[in-house]
């Protein structure tokens, strides 16, 4: 009854009541609906992105060989293992054929190592460069390398044969391909394109060789079948993965059932593991982030309904007066109240849907499905229940009192200052919920609601104090005569409502504040984790023969190191050793990801090679030695329990040895000359041959015994001479340039070798040799390279790293490393490439990698790098570039939810401005008349424009600042415990640079304050504009 | 329709607040009879309208007795309030916009007014009501447009909306003018006539008690006097106590003593004691 003209007379709280609720109810409905999508976009996007690691690639083994032919079960009863009830969340099933022959042409050895493979529909994928594709059994197609390195053209025999059965046949080759990357069709296994001559080291390998069907089904060949097929995405859900998820775990188990020897090669469970991960941080973050919005809405729409309600009384009086019982008004008012409130929830949804379509147009690129899951109605449904409660609440507080209370204009307060006991519960509640943030280690939701907390307990609290304190200075302004400022602070003092309005905008410039460091830190991070895990802009791989054809190509490229820096990755053989990154440290702190942060200035002037004393040069064919044993004695070594060792017959003779590389090839050998007689004080003169022909350099020297001599012995050998059949003289310096090398075991009863100043360019070695190998090295190469090492790693004295050619070196730790290692963050030991380039050595194409770091300038001229590298043989591509990983994290669901934050800010200022306006709408006209009382009284209207202007300004301005500082310090507190990346089986050792950001606290902040303060005082002068005479005789309200 | 009777007895109202209490009726006695329109004088503070508010059930008496036809209000609960003030008891508050719903029409204000009125028990129409006050060619005019004499008429007739047996209204011709006052007046005066609804009414206004047949004056939470058709009488209370007119009061100091003779005539003569007399 009369609800209609309720509303409408009053349509503006109507405006602002339904405005508010649109918002709770746009955060109810959006909150779950976003959530669902980022974990279906995330979903999408994984098995999108990872679409090889997520494919099932089933291969069914023949049957154990047994001597007579092996029957492969058909490719299409692998279809088997995936239910029908899946099919088609699956990609169509890709059949074939594979099996691992040995090959050569008619006539030939078969001494080619390779694979016989069909695959559905393979032939429409090739390019045939001569030829056709095959039509019948036996018939083949083989890849233009295989043409190029083993003549496997057109018309071409082949004698194939099964390297694990006895099968095999004659091929004949129809037709030559070329490799194309048709990865969706090959589902990563597909011609490589390469085939490899044989070397000494391995045999040679060729491309595929593509046939029919009919070949393998033929043929005893004992072919594997194959099945690839891949979850398709946008079809399958995030609901999908449980059971996708049981399905391939029981693969294993259920191919035993079929009776089939089959094995699913898939990363598929490591990815649904991965997704739901970041589908448990969609679901941590955003309905944190949102509910703080809808909490501060419900305290928003709370406030707003009590002064809503406060400003019935007149009405709830006058229904009282006549004979309505307080439940029944109580009941109309409700029904009215709740009007805008359930259509402004409800009309939320349709908001909600609203953002939706935006945000998945906009940041989830159409990623996720438009559906209504159920969470949807839930949290709306609570919303509006909520809502209801909140408009009951509010009016309960007021129909309860007796109609005369009702009918005074003013409430009768209780005299003196007293704190009311919601706000004294708000403060000991936020309080206590901000000490569990501080102390409770980061669980539950409650550090996320720090900064409201936090905001909360302070806004409230500083209002309080502000009452009392405005009284203060408006007497003090009194006494000096500053009429608009006393008149102003008065205003503030007699009007208690100014301490929601303090609490609501210190809550509402923190969540700003919080939401702006969320934001920056997450995406500082973002980059920062991006950045440090590719190593730099962008990073080139490449296939390298000899180091001195990269290094000589990365000084042509770029000499000056403006856009490149090149690094050499050396793999240990076991997974628990540690790899050496070998880096040029001028280059690498300057084109690394905060490459200058490694480590201080001293830690990289430790790390580089020394620059003296000159190398050692040795050209020619023949190396020879002179050299005389001097006082050379047996020796028997102590042992701990004193017992005698039993000593074998003495020593007659020891071996010098020398360690040399070759600049040209790269390669380092180790060259023995003859015996050594221990004939002491007669020189000899030894010769060995070398291959120095270009140039090489003498590292090592050393002193070895001859095999099966292990008796203990000890004096000196001078080295008078040594020369080269092309140098009559190879000076060796001086003692002090050469260290004894470390021991293997870094056991010292294994010997000891020394080395002092001797004749002209020659030496005098002092060694106790029990009969292991002396060495001592040239000091430009440390004895033990100093190293950089990943914290984690244990680094004993004796520890090692592999070399370019893979064999280790004793390195030094230093205790030096101020940040995670670019992109090799785990086990690595970092070391200076140019020392490693005097050890030498050939590279180990198995255990090293080449690579080129390059910053953005060297980015933006990749291809002529590109370009300049193949021109001395070497193909390189771009393996990695930041900003796609950083695009990449972009995607993860906390950066999605956390995109959420900026809408939080507006939010809040939002909600804010909402408020200032409502209490504005709601007490304007006793204001204005208590203007206009002045005015009449004498005052001037600039100086009650002053009061009027400021009355807010003041504290508000106030309020934002300590809200801001709020949101400050609740990030600081707050941001550790949101996750920012998907957990990981092991912490990353990259660090969270979680410092808050003040260029963005400064710039929120002061907008923060500019708008409340802008706001209040447009809002002071309006009101004080309608502080005319005829305001005082208004009756009807 | 009948008036219904207002009887006090001893009746006691204190405000309570912090540190300290007012009374601000003090044993108040007066008996309305059905039908009757009583106006209710004293200066401002008297009591007037915290009498006016017992007999309507907004304040509860601290003591004393006071029936509303068969209501007792003191042992009345909160419900059986509401229901007399749904139906028996109308209140006209001061200020006409304070009775008023502003965004309804008089017609509309009316029917409000007329919603928790016990089931079966006979509503006049809106319009019935508005007409009685004179207000019947405004019904459907909004209050905006009403002059300050029409809200006034439109807050009576919501006062009677239900045709109650009682008519509490407090200054209804304050802050009018004369034509306006006299038309409330008239109204009230008709309603009283036509209806048989007994009026008890506050007013300042000396010009309104005049016309009033019956005047109660009530000073420092007292009866103070009573007029009857423009002539003013003391009062003697129940507990035999005699409130005397300002106007000899004036005369008699507090402490002042009176030789209390009665003549033949029935006449009660008051005479101050002289102080040679005393002497």
């Amino acid at each position: 009854m009369f609800l209609r003209q309720a509303l409408r007379y009053r349509w503006s709280q109507m405006l602002v009541l339904a405005g508010v609720s649109v918002l709770i109810g746009t955060c109810a409905a959006f909150a779950p609906w976003f959530s669902r999508a980022v974990e279906q976009t995330v979903t999408t996007e994984t098995l999108s992105g990872q679409w090889i690691s997520a494919a099932w690639q089933l291969d069914g083994s023949p049957p154990p060989f047994q001597g007579g032919p092996a029957k492969s079960s058909p490719p299409e009863e692998l279809a088997k293992l995936l239910p029908a009830d899946l099919q088609p969340l699956f990609s169509p099933p890709a059949y074939g054929m594979t099996v691992t022959v040995d090959w050569g042409l008619k006539g030939q050895k078969a001494a080619i190592e390779g694979k016989v493979v069909w695959r559905d529909g393979y032939c429409a994928q090739l390019v045939l460069t001569v030829g056709r594709c095959p039509r019948a059994a036996n018939e083949v197609v083989a890849s233009s390398t295989d043409l190029k390195n083993f003549n496997a053209a057109v018309g071409a025999t082949i004698k194939a044969a099964s390297t694990q059965y006895a099968g095999g046949g004659m091929l004949r080759v129809v037709g030559v391909y070329q490799a194309d990357d048709l990865a969706t069709y090959w589902f990563g296994r597909g011609p490589s394109g390469h085939s490899l001559p044989a070397s000494e080291t391995r045999p040679a390998q060729s491309d595929f060789l593509l046939t029919e069907r009919v070949t393998l089904e033929k043929g005893t060949w004992g072919a594997h079948s194959t099945l690839d097929t891949r979850p398709l995405p946008g079809k399958v859900r995030g609901d999908d993965l449980d059971q996708l998820r049981q399905v391939t775990d029981e693969s294993g188990a259920n191919a035993a059932e079929l009776n089939l020897s089959a094995q699913n090669t898939t990363g598929l469970l490591g990815l649904i593991d991965t997704i739901k991960a970041e589908r448990r941080q969609a679901a941590t973050i955003i309905p944190l982030v949102m509910v703080q919005v809808a909490l501060f809405g419900v305290v928003v729409l709370a406030l707003a309904l009590a002064a809503v309600v406060d400003q019935r009384r007149p009405e709830l009086a006058v229904s009282r007066l006549r004979g309505a019982g307080a439940r029944r008004t109580g009941t109309a008012l409700v029904a009215e109240l709740c009007v805008p409130v359930l259509v402004g929830t409800f009309g939320g949804v349709l908001a909600g849907f609203g953002v939706l379509l935006i945000v998945r147009s906009t940041w989830l690129d159409g990623g996720a499905p438009l559906e209504l899951p159920w969470t949807v109605l839930a949290a709306v449904g609570l919303a509006a229940v909520v809502g209801v409660a909140v408009v009951a609440w509010s009016v309960r507080a007021v129909i309860r009192q007796p109609i005369s209370t009702l009918l005074r204009r003013i409430v009768p307060r209780r005299r003196g200052r007293t704190v009311g006991i919601i706000d004294v519960v708000v403060i000991v509640v936020a309080s206590a919920g901000l000490a569990g943030a501080l102390t409770g280690g980061g669980r539950g939701p409650l550090p996320v609601l720090t900064p409201s907390l936090l905001a909360l307990a302070v806004g409230l609290a500083f209002a309080h104090l502000l009452l009392p304190a405005a009284g203060l200075v408006s007497r003090q302004a009194l006494r000096r005569g500053r009429l608009g400022l006393a008149l102003g602070a008065l205003q503030v003092a007699r009007r208690p409502a100014v301490t929601r309005i303090v609490a609501v905008v210190a809550v509402a410039t923190a969540l700003v504040s919080f939401a702006g460091q969320a934001s920056s830190v997450a995406d500082r991070n973002r980059d920062f984790r991006a950045g440090y895990e590719i190593g730099a802009d962008a990073v080139l791989a490449m296939e390298v023969n000899t180091f001195a054809n990269f290094s000589g190509a990365v000084d042509r490229i770029d000499r000056d190191r403006n856009w490149l820096t090149p690094v050499v990755l050396s793999y240990p053989s076991n997974s628990s050793g540690l790899r050496a990154l070998m880096i040029e440290p001028d280059s690498f702190r300057r084109i690394a990801f905060r490459g200058e942060q490694l480590t201080d200035t001293d830690g990289f002037r430790a790390l580089k090679a020394p620059a003296e004393p000159p190398a050692i040069e040795v050209r020619g064919n023949r190396l020879t030695i002179t050299a005389t044993p001097s006082n050379l004695v047996p020796y028997v070594p102590p042992t701990r329990d004193g017992e005698a060792i039993e000593s074998g017959p003495p020593a007659k003779a020891v071996v010098l040895q020398a360690t040399v590389f070759s600049q040209r090839t790269g390669s380092r050998y180790l060259v023995q000359f003859p015996a050594l007689p221990l004939d002491n004080g007669k020189p000899v003169e030894l010769s060995t041959r070398i291959d120095c022909g270009k140039s090489c350099q003498l590292i090592r020297l050393g002193v070895a015994r001859e095999l099966g001599d292990s008796a203990g012995l000890r004096g000196g050998i001078k080295i008078d001479k040594v020369a080269t059949d092309t140098q009559p003289t190879v000076p060796l310096g001086k003692g002090l340039d050469w260290e004894p090398m470390q021991q293997p075991g870094g056991d010292a009863a294994q010997g000891t070798i020394s080395a002092t100043n001797g004749p002209a360019n020659g030496l005098t070695l002092s060694l106790t040799s029990t009969g292991a190998a002396l060495n001592l090295q040239n000091t430009r190469i440390p004895s033990a390279v100093p190293a950089l090492v990943t914290s984690e790693f244990p680094v004993s004295q004796t520890q090692t790293v592999p070399g370019i050619d893979g064999i280790g070196f004793p390195v030094q730790k230093l205790d030096q490393l101020k940040s995670a290692v670019p992109r090799y963050t785990e086990r690595t030991a970092v070391v200076d490439l140019e020392t490693v380039r005097r050890l030498g050595g050939s590279v180990a194409d198995t255990s090293t990698d080449f690579e080129i770091w390059l910053n953005a300038d060297g980015l933006a001229h990749a291809d002529q790098i590109i370009a300049e590298l193949a021109t001395v043989g070497i193909t390189a591509s771009i393996v990695d570039r930041h900003s796609d990983r950083v695009d990449t994290y972009g995607r993860s669901a906390s950066a999605l939810a956390l995109q959420l934050t900026p809408v939080i800010g507006i939010a809040g200022w939002a909600l804010a401005i909402i408020v200032l306006l409502l209490m504005i709408v709601t007490s304007w006209r006793s204001r204005a008349q208590d203007y206009a009382s002045l005015r009449i009284t004498g005052v001037p209207a600039t100086t009650t424009g002053r009061a009027a202007r400021w009355e807010q300004t003041g504290p508000v301005a106030l309020a934002a600042l300590l809200g801001s500082a709020c949101g400050i310090l609740g990030a600081h507190v707050a941001l550790p415990m949101i996750p920012l990346f998907a957990p990981t089986a092991q912490p990353s050792p990259i660090p969270l640079d979680l410092a808050i950001n003040w260029s963005v606290a400064l710039a929120l902040s002061v907008i923060s304050v500019a708008i409340m303060a802008t706001t209040t005082l447009l809002l002071g002068t309006g009101v004080n504009r309608r502080a005319g005479y005829a305001r005082i005789r208004e009756e009807l309200s | 329709m009948t008036g219904l009777a207002i009887n006090t007895t001893g009746l006691v109202h204190i405000y309570r607040s912090q540190g300290h209490d007012v009374a601000a009726l003090s044993g108040i006695g007066i008996g309305v009879r059905p039908g009757e329109l009583v106006g209710l004088l004293g200066p401002s503070g008297a009591g007037k309208s915290t009498l006016l508010q017992l007999c309507g059930g907004l304040l509860t008496p601290s003591a004393g007795r006071l029936q509303i036809g068969e209501h007792h209000i003191a042992t009345m609960t909160e419900a059986e309030l509401d229901r007399m003030r749904a139906g028996d008891v109308g209140i006209v508050l001061q200020g006409a916009g304070r009775n008023l719903i502003p965004y309804l029409t008089p017609h509309d204000n009316v029917r409000y007014a007329q919603r928790a009125a016990a089931r079966g028990r006979p509503i006049p129409a809106p319009q019935e009501v508005l007409d009685l006050v004179g207000l019947g060619n405004q019904a459907r005019v909004p209050l905006a447009r009403l002059t300050p004499g029409q809200i006034q008429l439109c807050a009576v007739a919501v006062g009677i909306a239900t045709f109650p047996g009682l008519l509490l209204a407090d200054e209804p011709t304050s802050q009018l003018d004369h034509r306006a006052r006299d038309e409330v007046l008239a109204a009230i005066s008709t309603i009283n006539k036509a209806t048989g609804m007994t009026v008890l009414l506050i007013t300042h206004d000396p010009e309104v008690a005049a016309v009033l047949p019956r005047t109660i004056t009530i000073r420092d939470g007292r009866i103070a006097s009573e007029g009857r058709s423009g002539e003013e009488f003391a009062v003697v209370a129940t507990d035999g106590s005699l409130p005397l007119p300002p106007h000899v009061a004036e005369l008699l100091p507090p402490g002042t003593l009176l030789r209390v003779t009665t003549t033949d005539d029935g006449d009660v003569r008051l005479s101050p004691l002289d102080q040679e007399d005393t002497a």
